[in-house]
């Protein structure tokens, strides 16, 4: 058991540090995780590494990517929600406002323009946050779910 | 300005059947790589990210974009670059989706239903929504393609818009998702080229001074300012509010943007994909302000005639005058070429269409509702050919029907609506909340489709009669009622119910966050003829 977890842990760090190491272009993270997958043999459940899938949920790891998840999917929608959200209505209920014009181009345009550079820095940010973090996160799901139903068939 | 000169007619032919000859070759190289149903409907998986980011720029700038959009701006100013706006607001949505779709779908958007629901009710639920976004789109597109060719050829609506279901039919049955992408990837570049060109010809008139633009744009459109903001296309503010919920929650609901993700290797091709589409959307929408606007600057108010019902030609009208005018050899040429890309833009867009409901009719409703998961891959294949068939001949007859009178931007505007209210609350719901279960999904699903085409059949565009007064609903758009009216029957339906005990949602949840058991990328088929079998 005490050899297991050693190698749980080096694999951890071997994740961790691979990551750090080619923080941009990580072509491979998900490539890895579909390898991973095959390598398994079915188990009870559909998923193929032979991990049961409440042993996954079980895990820390699981639970730290799918919390990493929640809070950017959180973070652009809330972003998301305030400068579209606050555009539309004010160009929905009070038009008059964006009507001024500074030098023929109006408020409406210009803030327009601004939504176009939202969608283009939001979707920036949750690129490089799913590259260099959730990416790592998720290789080191899989690599612990691969681990456990390993150890599991052992005894 | 006329659009029927006898001369223009060869080269605009001539430059159309060339982009049609390409996209046939295409076609026929595909055909070669494409014998299993993955080949089919997913292109093997081995569509790389950048790769099927301009596939889905492809599918973003339909007709709807590149000729409505320009045409309401042209029209009602900046409430026509509103509309492309929402248009692009969609994109965050879908990339909260995008990954999970890719994780957890195989063929269509049914496969992520079907993993913690019961099969069979859910995917009949998910077909049914898939053929209602299908229909109205697929109308909306051949529509665009009769009145464009029209234009270019001068033969009638109805044999323009028979002969682009034909064309479209050819690249789904013999070439399925490998040759529809790549005949999207090269439309999308085309497009983006004559978004660049006609947006330098267009600055240039005005010294490169966008304020000269806008301000020259102003004056012409005879409403002085008021065309620089809102308020000249949506007269009441939830006629607008209710357009912008439909595109924007529309987009992660349409089931051909949807099933691109699955045509790439993992889920990061699928992310990368959407930063690749959003940079080239993001792009070519600040390009179109310049051409929307410009257009009403260059060509003042007395093309109005001429830019057609809803202002769908307003850039074929604007290409011709930027190029000399009409009756010169630059402005027939820049005619053609804006011609040729947007009969290429809705050949590969209805491309796209009709191979998602193809998958829909095949993969959903003929192999795991009726033959309960016993048909064999080359039979789902089969019919999935037959099923194209079917679509595009019942979707020309209905444009035939409806006929060439309505802006294409507001007929693709319903899509959404029906998208937004029938697949992305069943979809959303399905990726985020435990307690959702089989009779929410299918209720949801069917109040949206239900509330959404009653409320458009009973609006004022179609109800009694294009454009007529007296209809009993007022709302042009219904997805202000419908997208509620959806995700609150999901909410009713699931609350009614338990979850059967086969239904898990620790499956798909493992399944979509982590990657667990994603359909994968296939090893590159050998082309048929070198193998020598027919469909495996």
């Amino acid at each position: 058991v005490k050899q297991a977890a050693w190698h749980l842990h080096a694999a951890r760090v071997m994740l961790i540090v691979e990551a750090a190491a080619r923080p941009r272009r990580s072509r491979g993270e998900d490539l890895n995780m579909t390898a991973l997958t095959t390598s398994g043999q079915s188990g009870p459940s559909a998923s193929r590494t032979g991990a049961r899938v409440e042993d996954i949920v079980a895990l820390p790891a699981f639970g730290e990517l799918v919390r990493g998840r929640r809070v950017l999917r959180l973070t652009v929608t809330a972003i998301f929600v305030v400068w579209a959200g606050s555009f539309v209505l004010v160009t929905a209920f009070a038009p008059e406002v964006t009507r001024t014009t500074l030098g023929s181009i109006s408020i409406a345009y210009l803030w327009g323009l601004s939504q176009i550079v939202l969608v283009w820095a939001l979707t920036w940010f949750y690129l490089r946050h799913s590259d260099r973090v959730l990416a790592p996160l998720a290789a080191l799901v899989l690599t612990e779910a691969r681990f456990q139903a390993t150890s599991r068939h052992q005894g | 300005v006329t659009l029927l000169a006898a001369d223009i007619n060869t080269l605009a032919l001539s430059v159309s059947a060339g982009i049609v000859a390409v996209t046939l070759g295409i076609t026929a190289w595909a055909a070669k790589r494409t014998r299993t149903a993955t080949d089919f409907w997913a292109a093997g998986r081995r569509i790389s990210g950048p790769q099927n980011g301009f596939a889905i720029t492809g599918d973003y700038l339909s007709a709807s974009a590149f000729l409505g959009a320009a045409g309401l701006m042209f029209l009602f100013g900046f409430d026509g670059f509103l509309v492309a706006l929402f248009a692009l607001l969609t994109f965050v949505p879908l990339l909260l989706v995008a990954e999970r779709m890719r994780n957890a779908g195989k063929f269509t958007m049914a496969d992520v239903l079907a993993v913690r629901m019961d099969g069979v009710p859910a995917r009949a639920a998910a077909a049914l929504g898939t053929l209602a976004v299908a229909a109205v789109y697929l109308m909306a597109q051949l529509i665009a393609a009769g009145v464009v060719v029209q234009v270019l050829t001068g033969i009638s609506f109805t044999l323009a818009a028979l002969a682009t279901a034909a064309t479209m039919l050819v690249y789904v049955i013999f070439g399925g998702m490998l040759a529809t992408t790549w005949v999207q990837i090269v439309k999308a570049s085309m497009l983006l080229a004559v978004g660049v060109v006609l947006a330098v010809l267009v600055l240039d008139r005005f010294g490169f001074d966008p304020i000269r633009l806008f301000d020259e744009a102003a004056q012409a459109s005879g409403s002085g300012e008021r065309f620089l903001g809102p308020g000249l296309y949506f007269a009441e503010p939830i006629q607008m509010l209710s357009l912008g919920l439909a595109f924007v929650l529309g987009t992660a609901g349409l089931p051909h943007v949807l099933m691109r993700f699955l045509t790439v290797p993992d889920a990061r091709a699928a992310r990368q994909s959407i930063g690749w589409a959003v940079a080239l959307v993001g792009g070519f929408f600040v390009l179109l302000s310049f051409i929307g606007f410009g257009a009403r600057a260059v060509l003042g108010s007395e093309a109005i005639e001429a830019v057609g019902g809803g202002g769908n030609l307003t850039i074929p009208v604007l290409a011709q005058e930027l190029g000399g005018g009409a009756g010169s050899v630059g402005g027939d040429i820049l005619l053609a070429v804006v011609c040729g890309t947007a009969f290429a833009t809705i050949l590969a867009v209805v491309a796209g269409l009709v191979i998602s409901t193809s998958g829909a009719v095949a993969h959903d409703l003929w192999t795991n509702v009726v033959r309960r998961g016993q048909a064999s891959e080359g039979e789902e294949v089969v019919v999935g050919r037959i099923a194209a068939a079917s679509v595009s001949l019942l979707a020309a007859i209905l444009t035939v029907v409806a006929g060439p009178g309505f802006n294409i931007t507001f007929l693709v505007s319903l899509a959404f609506a029906v998208a937004a209210s029938a697949n992305f609350p069943a979809l959303l719901l399905a990726l985020t909340w435990r307690r959702f279960t089989t009779v929410g999904a299918v209720s949801g699903v069917v109040v949206g489709v239900a509330t959404s085409v009653v409320l458009i059949v009973l609006s004022p565009a179609v109800w009694p009669g294009p454009d007529s007064e007296g209809s009993p609903v007022s709302l042009t758009n219904p997805a202000i009622v419908s997208v509620p009216a959806g995700f609150l029957a999901c909410w009713l339906g699931s609350l009614l119910s338990r979850p059967a005990a086969a239904e898990s949602y620790d499956e798909l949840w493992v399944r979509a966050e982590t990657g667990l058991g994603a359909e994968e990328a296939m090893a590159p088929s050998a082309p048929r003829a070198e193998v020598g079998s027919g469909v495996a």
